[in-house]
């Protein structure tokens, strides 16, 4: 269990987070997302205690993590998937941590042959793709075999079987009985391995609930729909308890009502649809829309621009 | 690639940990030398720089001894100058320029980490920041020992024919000689924890050497064209004139050194003071 009250980290002026309070439980695979420079690296290096929280508190396991005596039984982490030595070899760069905790060679062997490393073992980590740096990352966090696992970003440069491979291997880890943190700024890369949703934006919590409600509570449903009965169309639809969102010309935007309920209800008033479209908003809608005021650093004509 | 990535779908669907919970002992400072120890001889540089710093000490040596043999009146000099004593200052002065080759090597022990962001790595892994560096720290010495013999032993081997020729071979045997060498190896080992804990606190390999050249060459050849008192005591402590301390036989009565003993503390300062330094930034850095 990670559990963070209050934490916070200022930099100078700047509050990269602010009073973030979660509790990450067993079991579960929690989705930490949030657009670039929200506070997902920060909150994940005070955990570990790489940054000094300005105040509050985050404990893994009940103790803050240089507290425990075999760290690494406790919290695996990938934090940088380029932070190791490029001269030497992944079985080395993994001796080398198996050794703080007397972690024998076998296990070594065996996070390389789980993270399909054994092949490129003896080579060195500096001639490594983005992708299979992030192997070795996950490779060197699963070495304590610990209760937690925590990734930051674990799929970038992966290929879309290597997506795929950390989907799985969180997954497992979770109904391992383990604690599994992952950080994504894209909704899409967590929302098919989430139990529970976790956003934060420009250092505060904006989401905590698990993720079929995060659903429920984001997500909107709407039908837009082109006739040129318009007029007519809206009032058999109203009649059947949906609502008309916006009326533009031809074109209605349906809420309450799927794109079947649409023609259906076409048909028996004998209305001609020359198109239905679900316009229904995805997750990624959902926390686009959730962050889009607390995007860092956004493109000019991006929705967060226009939002700000 | 995709060897790879097949591979390891395969696996991570059958295989997520272990199958049993694998062993795990306690984080200790052993374990964490041993990491050190891993990480720093399995790279190349490491060994090259080593074989360096020995030849550079083995040429500077052949090129002083040379000197001594070309130069009769320097011959004699020597020779007058307490026998083997003379001869072993030849080595001395040549693994001091070896030195500075081993302590690119210290400095790069801690700049290394920073610049690669591999320091995160070795912390998440021992977290107690006070036990990552005196690992490093032993680590450090252990090469700076190495390195040190090294240097002296080519330094000794490259003169030793032009100093048997004046008579000014130095007896390995001899208290003060041992002395001497008991001193300057304690000096390297302090001045590569100085090298270290620079690379901890500026994370620049440059700058660590520059301060090492500073004190051990650019320093000590500016105060020699001052007088003063205050110079005077700067030649004291400065690495060289602090080993030159120890060396002394009891009861040491040269007034331009420390006591052997007070040599011994000046000589270890130059590694620890600044070590604590490094401890404290390294407490309350953020990585």
């Amino acid at each position: 269990m990670i559990q963070a009250t209050d934490l916070t980290k200022q930099y100078g002026t700047t509050t990269a987070v602010d009073r973030v309070s979660f509790t990450l439980t067993p079991g579960k695979v929690t989705g930490f997302l949030g657009p670039n420079g929200a506070g997902k690296s920060t909150t994940m290096r005070m955990i570990l205690g790489l940054d000094r929280p300005t105040s509050g508190t985050v404990t893994v396991a009940g103790r803050h993590y240089r507290e425990h005596a075999r760290p690494l039984a406790v919290l695996g982490a990938l934090i940088d998937a380029k932070g190791v030595h490029p001269k030497l070899s992944a079985r080395r760069h993994l001796s080398a941590v198996a050794a703080t905790h007397g972690i024998s060679r076998r296990r070594v062997d065996e996070v390389l042959e789980l993270t399909g490393l054994t092949p490129v073992a003896n080579k060195a980590a500096g001639t490594f793709s983005l992708g299979m740096g992030q192997r070795l990352g996950i490779a060197t966090a699963l070495l304590g075999d610990p209760d937690c696992v925590m990734l930051d970003e674990p799929v970038n440069g992966l290929d879309p079987d290597g997506v795929l491979w950390v989907r799985r291997l969180a997954r497992q880890l979770a109904d391992e009985g383990r604690t599994v943190f992952l950080s994504s700024h894209l909704m899409s890369e967590v929302q098919q391995t989430a139990d529970q949703i976790l956003v934060i934006g420009r250092g505060r919590i904006l989401a905590d609930a698990p993720l079929a409600e995060f659903m429920l509570a984001n997500s909107t449903r709407a039908v837009r729909v082109t006739s040129p009965d318009a007029a007519a169309l809206a009032q058999a639809l109203r009649g059947r308890g949906a609502t008309i969102a916006a009326h533009d010309g031809d074109t209605l935007t349906v809420t309450g009502i799927d794109t079947t309920g649409v023609a259906v209800a076409a048909r028996d008033h004998g209305l001609l649809l020359t198109n239905v479209h679900d316009q229904s908003s995805t997750l990624e809608d959902a926390y686009m829309r959730l962050t889009a005021r607390e995007v860092e650093y956004a493109s000019a004509g991006t929705p967060a621009t226009s939002a700000a | 690639m995709s060897t790879l990535a097949t591979a390891s779908s395969t696996t991570a669907s059958s295989t997520a940990a272990s199958s049993t919970r694998t062993t795990v002992k306690n984080a200790s400072l052993a374990g964490a030398i041993r990491a050190e120890w891993i990480k720093s001889s399995a790279l190349k540089g490491t060994w090259i720089r080593l074989a360096i710093a020995a030849a550079l000490s083995g040429l500077v040596a052949m090129l002083a001894s040379n000197t001594i043999v070309a130069n009769p009146e320097a011959a004699v000099l020597a020779v007058s100058e307490s026998g083997s004593a003379a001869g072993f200052t030849i080595a001395m002065a040549a693994t001091w320029m070896g030195l500075i080759v081993i302590s690119m090597l210290a400095g790069s022990i801690a700049t290394h980490e920073y610049a690669h962001g591999s320091i995160r790595t070795t912390l998440i892994a021992q977290p107690r920041r006070g036990i990552v560096l005196a690992a490093k720290m032993a680590v450090t010495a252990a090469y700076a020992l190495l390195g040190g013999v090294l240097c002296l032993a080519t330094a000794y081997g490259a003169a030793w024919a032009n100093l048997s020729q004046v008579g000014a071979l130095p007896d390995l045997a001899d208290g003060q000689t041992l002395r001497l060498a008991g001193g300057l190896l304690l000096a390297l080992v302090s001045l590569c924890w100085l090298a270290l804990a620079l690379g901890h606190l500026v994370r620049s390999t440059v700058v660590s050497n520059i301060v090492i050249v500073a004190v051990l060459f650019v320093i000590p050849s500016t105060t020699g064209m001052v007088q003063s008192d205050i110079v005077e005591v700067i030649n004291k402590v400065l690495p060289q004139g602090a080993t030159a301390a120890i060396g002394q036989a009891l009861p040491a009565a040269d007034p331009t050194l420390l006591s052997p003993w007070l040599g011994l503390v000046a000589v270890l300062a130059w590694g620890i003071l600044p070590s604590i330094a490094a401890h404290a930034r390294m407490r309350t850095a953020d990585l």
